[in-house]
């Protein structure tokens, strides 16, 4: 997909989430609302209900892919992301970061020792 | 565990099928492994799955909407039928809600009754009970309590400022009880009201805020009626209707006495007062009736000379006051669930046009993927976004023509709550959603779909589907006939309207001005002799009116709303018990025939010379004469008649027989007896004068002016003229015959609509071919044949099985018609007429486009 990244931003919380456990490792359905969970100590949950519709348009939007040769365990299907994803996910990592430092200049935040 | 599986499978029919189908399995995984709760984690997936359906059918509008806005031609067509269809049936549906199906201002309507009586040796079911039958069923009836009587009365506002006439009802003590209304101030009557001695009086809201300027302090104040003294012992709730229940309507007044006000008649056999009662807890209205006829034989067996063949009934209040406006508000709701049904097909027929050429669309997109089911989907939405704005276009249609129809319609029972409410909306909403599937269910079925490359081949060629345009076909016939019945329909009601208004009364109604009852007040006016004075003097000043040609007073004159009935006996002739001649009674002075233009056939009118003093004569009308004269001749025939008011019982000769009139619009005469009101000077009259050269105000004004000079204390009478009379009359008539009527005419221009769409499509259609045939030789007037030819086989198809409709339903309208045939052959053959002329008007201008086709246009189009 030949768009520009940054026409998406800002994502949704979750979907980042989302890009967040697969950029770390290719995964399943709930081994991605598990690693969600840890990652936030138990504060963001992905029920069924909230990720098969986010992963349902993620792979529509080419963000996400389906992972490993194996069609077969329709039950356990793994998803990896996709080069325009990880860029997606990245302008996002991008403009949050810059925010951040501008939250520091102004005090909001203590400075960086 | 079975139980959350099961759930989650069914929460999981929430998503669309094609979401479901690749994610049940992993979804149905990761809640067995993350071991949910059943419960939640079901609801949070229908949830989602609401929510996800929500998103997908508010794109699918959004898309709708896109496509619609690239057409704005046939959304703007399509919208405007769609209000005109749904706009015609809320204002309707509105009339019929407010007047029918809302229940009436009482909180006991469903156990209030009105009692009717059937004589069996009468024609026609009666109201009116005498004081000896009302006691008898309050006493014995055990299905009925608050058996309540009433009459109406009528006096004259003498506390303050000018006088005013009043409009009261004198009552017994548990007539508010039967209705279940509570006094806004004070109470209502009880029976120790009833004594002799207390005048107590209730006024209305209305009366109380106009001559005591709503002050609490009301209750105990003198009001003064006819110079009489009452004291106020209660006002009633504002807006109050109450039952006439000898008329079967509601009614607003002025203010109510207890029944025994003066000096009634209490004798069995004078019937005058209208009774309602309640349904007791436990009795329905068949256990009433049963145990009505029971008493009914007793009194029979009791007072045989009063009862015989007398039987006593009770009906629902509800169904006496409705009973003849519900049957022409359903008429008119059929008129516009037909005028749906025109709309529908009509805008099915629109949308098959356009479906067709969407062929090429739809196969491409479904050799893309997309089910048969979500193009039809599509299809649906875009017809639903369409009917949507046609409801929204129609419900402010509906507002407008409410507003413009209100002053028509107050003659509808309590109208005055007529708007466009919640209910009015879900209508509108239903009617919405019925239109949507009606009419967006026909391309749907004829749109092909898959078929890519032969829809591709045809493309962009000419000749469409055949089985478009048959549907197409059958949808107009469809129209036509339905069109054809409605317009027969409100044509026959239309003439009976003109029939009823026309109906001759039996007067010569030109120059003649009429006035309302003038009551004479009791206590001044007691006496025969005061009575006749004052009668006496206002003839005086009635004929010294510049430019009267004739005056006369009367107790009734045809539609005056007055009517009394008295059996009597004719001398040399024996009836059976029962069957003694029932006949109107007038009691007028000389001019009364000369001033209402009624020929005196045989013998004399009455003269000065009739009076108290000379021989009592009578004079009868031709029915009288017809019903009981020796071969039809009834002069000098002697007969007895009652007295009433003070006025003796007399032995009286025949003198004149007059023609005959009519006491209302839609009754035929019925024999009747005319007393000289010098030898028995009624209580209460009304003036009629004639006039050659004076316009029918300053006739009135002089005749108010004539009253006020004979006694300035009688509040002014109102005055009308016939064609006012007439036009009160049959005002109901007249709401429903405009109502139909315009509905008819918007059910016709829908069918022509259609009739010229199909055409015009056809023609576009057969382009190709029609210049073909010009290239070949073909007479332009041959072309134009053709097409019209087309258009009138389409109409006659129609208009065949609208006829069988309009049979059907004139059949099924037949109570409401009024001296014409359900089958009237006029009616049916100029309806035709008239849709197969306008069909092919319809169809001319496309067929004049099709002649003018160009050969060699036409080919390079192809």
């Amino acid at each position: 997909m030949a768009q520009n990244a940054d026409l998406l931003l800002p994502l949704n919380a979750r979907v980042f989430y989302v890009l967040l456990a697969l950029a770390e490792q290719e995964r399943h359905g709930y081994a991605i609302s598990k690693a969600v969970d840890a990652m936030t100590d138990g504060n963001v949950r992905l029920t069924p209900g909230t990720l098969y519709p986010l992963v349902h348009q993620m792979l529509i939007d080419g963000w996400i892919a389906p992972a490993g040769e194996d069609e077969t365990d329709t039950r356990r299907r793994c998803y990896k992301l996709t080069p325009h994803g990880r860029r997606v996910a990245q302008a996002e990592a991008r403009r949050l970061d810059g925010l951040v430092r501008m939250a520091r200049s102004f005090k909001l935040l203590p400075a960086v020792r | 565990m079975v139980v959350r599986r099961a759930l989650v499978e069914l929460a999981l029919r929430a998503y669309p099928r094609y979401f479901r189908d690749a994610y049940r399995s992993q979804i149905l995984n990761d809640v067995e492994e993350g071991n949910a709760r059943p419960f939640p984690a079901a609801l949070n997936l229908f949830c989602s799955g609401l929510n996800m359906r929500c998103d997908l059918f508010f794109r699918d509008c959004a898309y709708a909407v896109r496509r619609l806005s690239k057409m704005p031609s046939l959304v703007a067509i399509v919208s405007l039928t769609f209000a005109l269809g749904i706009g015609a049936n809320v204002a309707v549906f509105s009339i019929l809600n407010t007047v029918l199906l809302k229940p009436l201002p009482y909180p006991n309507i469903d156990r209030l009754v009105v009692f009717r009586v059937r004589n069996a040796h009468q024609p026609g079911i009666g109201g009116s009970l005498s004081v000896p039958e009302v006691n008898d069923f309050s006493t014995q009836s055990r299905t009925l309590e608050f058996v309540a009587a009433s009459s109406p009365d009528g006096a004259t506002l003498t506390s303050a400022g000018k006088p005013r006439a009043l409009l009261g009802y004198d009552i017994t003590p548990p007539y508010f009880s039967a209705l279940g209304v509570r006094p806004q101030l004070g109470r209502f009557f009880t029976e120790s009201d009833e004594r002799k001695g207390a005048a107590p009086v209730i006024i209305s809201d209305g009366l109380w805020r106009s001559a005591f300027a709503a002050d609490a302090r009301v209750i105990g104040q003198t009001l003064r009626l006819d110079d009489l003294s009452y004291t106020i012992v209660g006002v009633a709730p504002p807006g109050l209707r109450v039952p006439d229940a000898q008329r079967g309507t509601l009614v607003p007044a002025d203010y109510w006495l207890v029944q025994p006000d003066r000096a009634p008649p209490r004798q069995r056999g004078a019937v005058y007062l209208g009774v309602i009662a309640a349904l007791t807890p436990h009795a329905s209205i068949d256990t009433a009736n049963a145990e009505l006829r029971l008493i009914s034989q007793r009194l029979q067996q009791r007072y045989p000379e009063f009862e015989s063949g007398v039987q006593y009934f009770v009906k629902p209040l509800a169904q006496t006051v409705f009973g003849g406006i519900s049957a022409a508000l359903w008429t008119l709701f059929a008129a516009v669930v037909a005028i749906l049904v025109i709309t529908c097909a009509n805008v099915a027929s629109m949308l098959l046009a356009t479906a067709s050429t969407r062929d090429r669309e739809f196969a491409v997109r479904s050799a893309l993927g997309a089910s048969r089911r979500s193009l039809a989907e599509q299809l649906l939405i875009e017809t639903g976004v369409l009917a949507l704005l046609g409801g929204a276009l129609g419900v402010g249609l509906a507002y407008g023509v409410l507003a413009v129809l209100r002053p028509a319609l107050s003659i509808l029972p309590h109208v005055e709550g007529l708007r466009i409410d919640s209910s009015s909306l879900l209508f509108a909403l239903g009617a919405v959603l019925t239109c949507t599937f009606v009419s967006g269910l026909w391309p749907v079925a004829a749109v092909r779909y898959g078929d890519l490359h032969a829809t591709l081949k045809a493309a962009g060629r000419s000749g469409g589907p055949a089985t478009g345009s048959r549907l197409r076909g059958g949808l107009v016939v469809s129209e036509i006939a339905v069109a054809l019945a409605l317009v027969v329909l409100s044509g026959l009601i239309v003439r009976s309207y003109f029939a009823l208004v026309n109906s001759d009364l039996g007067v010569r109604p030109r120059g003649v001005v009429v006035t309302g009852i003038m009551g004479l007040p009791e206590h001044r006016y007691g006496s025969l002799g005061a009575r006749a004075a004052f009668e006496e003097r206002l003839l005086q000043h009635l004929h010294a009116i510049p430019g009267a040609d004739a005056a006369a007073l009367a107790v009734s004159y045809p539609l005056s709303n007055m009517l009394m009935q008295f059996q009597i006996d004719i001398a040399g002739r024996k009836f059976a018990q029962g069957e003694e001649p029932s006949l109107f009674a007038n009691t007028v002075s000389p001019q009364y025939f000369r001033a209402l233009g009624i020929p005196v056939l045989r013998g004399r009118a009455f003269s000065d010379d009739d009076t108290g003093g000379s021989r009592p004569v009578a004079i009868v009308n031709q029915e009288f004469a017809r019903l009981y004269g020796k071969d039809g001749n009834a002069l000098g025939m002697r007969i007895r008649t009652p007295g009433w008011n003070g006025t003796r019982p007399e032995t009286r000769t025949i003198v004149g027989i007059a023609a005959n009139e009519r006491t209302n619009l839609q009754e035929a005469p019925r024999g009747e007896f005319y007393v000289p009101a010098r030898q028995g000077p009624p209580n209460f009259v009304e003036a009629i004068v004639r006039s050659s050269s004076l316009p029918a105000a300053a006739l009135g004004a002089a005749i108010r002016g004539a009253v006020a000079q004979t006694d300035a204390r009688l509040a002014p009478p109102e005055t009308h003229t016939f064609g006012e009379l007439i036009a009160r009359n049959s005002q109901q008539a007249r709401s429903i015959a405009t109502l139909l009527a315009s509905l008819a005419l918007l059910a016709l221009l829908l069918a022509l609509f259609g009739i010229f769409g199909v055409v015009s499509y056809s023609v576009n259609q057969r382009y190709g071919e029609i210049g073909v045939r010009s290239a070949l030789g073909a007479h332009s007037a041959i072309v134009l044949a053709d097409v019209v030819l087309r258009a009138l086989k389409i109409t006659i198809t129609g208009s065949a099985i609208g006829l069988v409709l309009a049979a059907l339903a004139a059949r099924a309208a037949g109570s409401q018609l009024y001296r014409i045939s359900p089958l009237d052959p006029l009616t049916f053959g100029s309806v035709v007429a008239l849709i197969v002329i306008c069909a092919a008007l319809a169809a001319l201008l496309p067929a004049l486009r099709a002649m003018r086709i160009e050969p060699a246009a036409a080919l390079r189009y192809e």
